[in-house]
């Protein structure tokens, strides 16, 4: 916590170890992230869409406009 | 009954009948506060002396005969990716670090505008792209996590160091914490509460929602944060309906549905005996369960993650190029990685969201709520990184946490977990109530009657000072 004029902090990465390139080991991390990105999301490949469209993202076709408040 | 400990229900009825000012109500709470953040760490900004202001100016205008409503005079903690003019929003992430908010989101005027007393901002899991926020400890076992996104409204909540929070939810992230700290969260249907001036995830998937101690008082709140809003391309008009019978009326007629698959599918056996046992009370209330499959459960998460991925690497894209050693190491990983997802990809996940709100609109014909576990397991100790289940599945927390929430978000039907028992180490369990989209009232309904009969959610977490 801090009051509203202090500035924030946050503690530093961790170094990588020592004699290692980090920006292999970063790339190698991400390749890995992606990979099980795409491995989740690898279904949809064999999910039969036929002419189903889009539902063109956030703002439409969300259905009727009349909540229960 | 000191007044921090008060339901906003509670609270609210006293400041009403002039029992409680509002003024003593933002003192209590500021105090508690005070005794909480140094151990759990829910804050990032306390605004005191405004909250007291505003408190002052509550009460005042309730002494003049113009009282604007239930809110009025209530503490409120928000998430810090809701932007309030003159405050930081900060997004958890040193890539935020010293923006200031030129304006009020929506949801943030909208609660000036109800006379809430704003307490400060909470910790949010940096970017709300994960599910522990690590800067912030459970309220119940202070060496577990949080939860997350809206780890620090669950726990500011959860210990009485807020009448009530606000939370943002792409994936789980207000109903996640809620259940892992014992206390109420609701995710409304998508487009009901506006997101303009709040720091987007997914914007296709992104939800505003309260955490509350009850799920009366989540009933409170919700209609002070809906209504249009051009601001936001998503918002919906409500056309309010006439509120059903009286939760105390019980649930006859009500149609539970109990998923024969998925949400039942790898949780804890604690988890699993406390949601059957909630459903056995929902039955005793009059509520008929009724045995329902829940359609393209394969495809769930690959939807969710194929809309998150490529909307959260859209928006972090600029800032991923130019300033990429500000992220944290595991959310720099995690978008950069969602990056590689392909148009094609992002266009089949849209095109089967299409298809899944189809048979959840079917689905919902046959029951009136789908009631469930909220998440699979109760709060993880911190540093965990994986779960493995007795079929050997292993699974990283962020997946596990997020696999029975993702589905409300996907369709945009409405969602509730309220708390419904504890694991053998005291740690809270909830369940979750999703309802047809827009039927938000009737959701509340279920869980308010629930509640009434059962009330397992009131009590504060104990923190020394």
């Amino acid at each position: 916590m801090r009051t509203v004029d202090s500035s924030p902090g946050e503690a530093a990465e961790p170094a990588p170890p020592t004699g290692s390139d980090p920006q292999d080991g970063h790339q190698a991390a991400v390749a890995a992230v992606a990979q099980h990105i795409n491995t989740v999301i690898s279904p949809l490949r064999e999910l039969d869409l036929a002419e189903t469209w889009p539902d063109g993202g956030h703002g439409t076709g969300r259905g009727a406009a009349d909540a229960s408040l | 009954m000191r007044p921090y400990e008060l339901t906003l229900a509670e609270a609210s009825e006293a400041v009403g009948k002039g029992e409680l000012t509002a003024r003593e109500m933002a003192e209590s709470v500021l105090g508690r506060i005070a005794v909480v953040d140094p151990v759990l760490h829910p804050y990032v900004t306390v605004t005191g002396e405004r909250a007291l202001r505003s408190a002052a100016e509550a009460d005042q205008e309730i002494a003049a005969g113009r009282y604007r409503g239930p809110l009025h005079g209530m503490t409120v903690a928000l998430k810090d990716l809701i932007d309030v003019a003159g405050l930081p929003t900060e997004a958890g992430s040193r890539v935020r670090a010293g923006h200031v908010a030129a304006q009020d989101s929506t949801v943030a005027a909208r609660l000036s505008q109800a006379g809430t007393v704003l307490l400060g901002k909470v910790q949010t899991h940096e970017f709300a792209f994960g599910v522990t926020t690590p800067q912030t400890a459970n309220a119940w076992d202070h060496g577990r996590i949080a939860g997350g996104s809206s780890g620090g409204s669950a726990v500011a909540v959860a210990t009485g160091a807020a009448t009530f929070a606000l939370g943002t939810d792409t994936g789980g992230s207000v109903r996640m914490p809620a259940s892992l700290n014992g206390v109420v969260g609701f995710k409304p249907s998508y487009g009901l509460v506006s997101r303009s001036g709040v720091v987007p995830f997914g914007w296709s998937m992104d939800h505003v929602g309260p955490l509350t101690r009850t799920v009366r008082d989540a009933e409170l709140v919700l209609p002070a944060l809906t209504g249009y809003d051009p601001e936001d391309p998503a918002s919906i008009r409500p056309v309010p309906r006439p509120r059903p019978a009286h939760p105390e009326d019980g649930l006859a007629g009500v149609r539970v549905g109990v998923p024969v698959n998925y949400y039942f599918e790898r949780i804890d056996p604690e988890v699993e005996a406390a949601v059957r046992g909630a459903l056995a009370q929902l039955a005793g209330l009059g509520a008929e369960l009724v045995e329902v499959e829940i359609p393209m459960a394969r495809y769930i998460l690959p939807t969710g993650w194929g809309l998150l991925a490529p909307e959260a690497a859209a928006y972090h894209e600029e800032t991923l190029r130019t300033v990429p050693e500000l992220y944290g190491p595991e959310v720099r990983l995690l978008l950069e990685g969602s990056g590689s997802i392909s148009a094609g990809d992002y266009l089949r996940a849209q095109r089967s969201r299409t298809l899944m709100r189809q048979a959840w609109a079917r689905l919902f014909d046959e029951v009136d709520v789908i009631a469930a576990p909220t998440v699979p397991l109760t709060a993880l100790p911190a540093g965990q990184e994986s779960v493995r289940w007795p079929d050997g599945t292993v699974e990283s927390v962020l997946d596990a946490y997020s696999r029975l929430t993702a589905p409300a978000n996907v369709t945009g039907v409405p969602s509730l977990t309220l708390p419904v028992g504890r694991d053998h180490a005291g740690l809270p369990i909830g369940m979750q109530l999703m309802g047809r989209y827009l039927d938000d009232a009737g959701v509340l309904r279920v869980g308010h009657s629930y509640e009434a009969a059962h009330s397992p959610g009131r009590e504060l977490a104990a923190v020394a000072a």
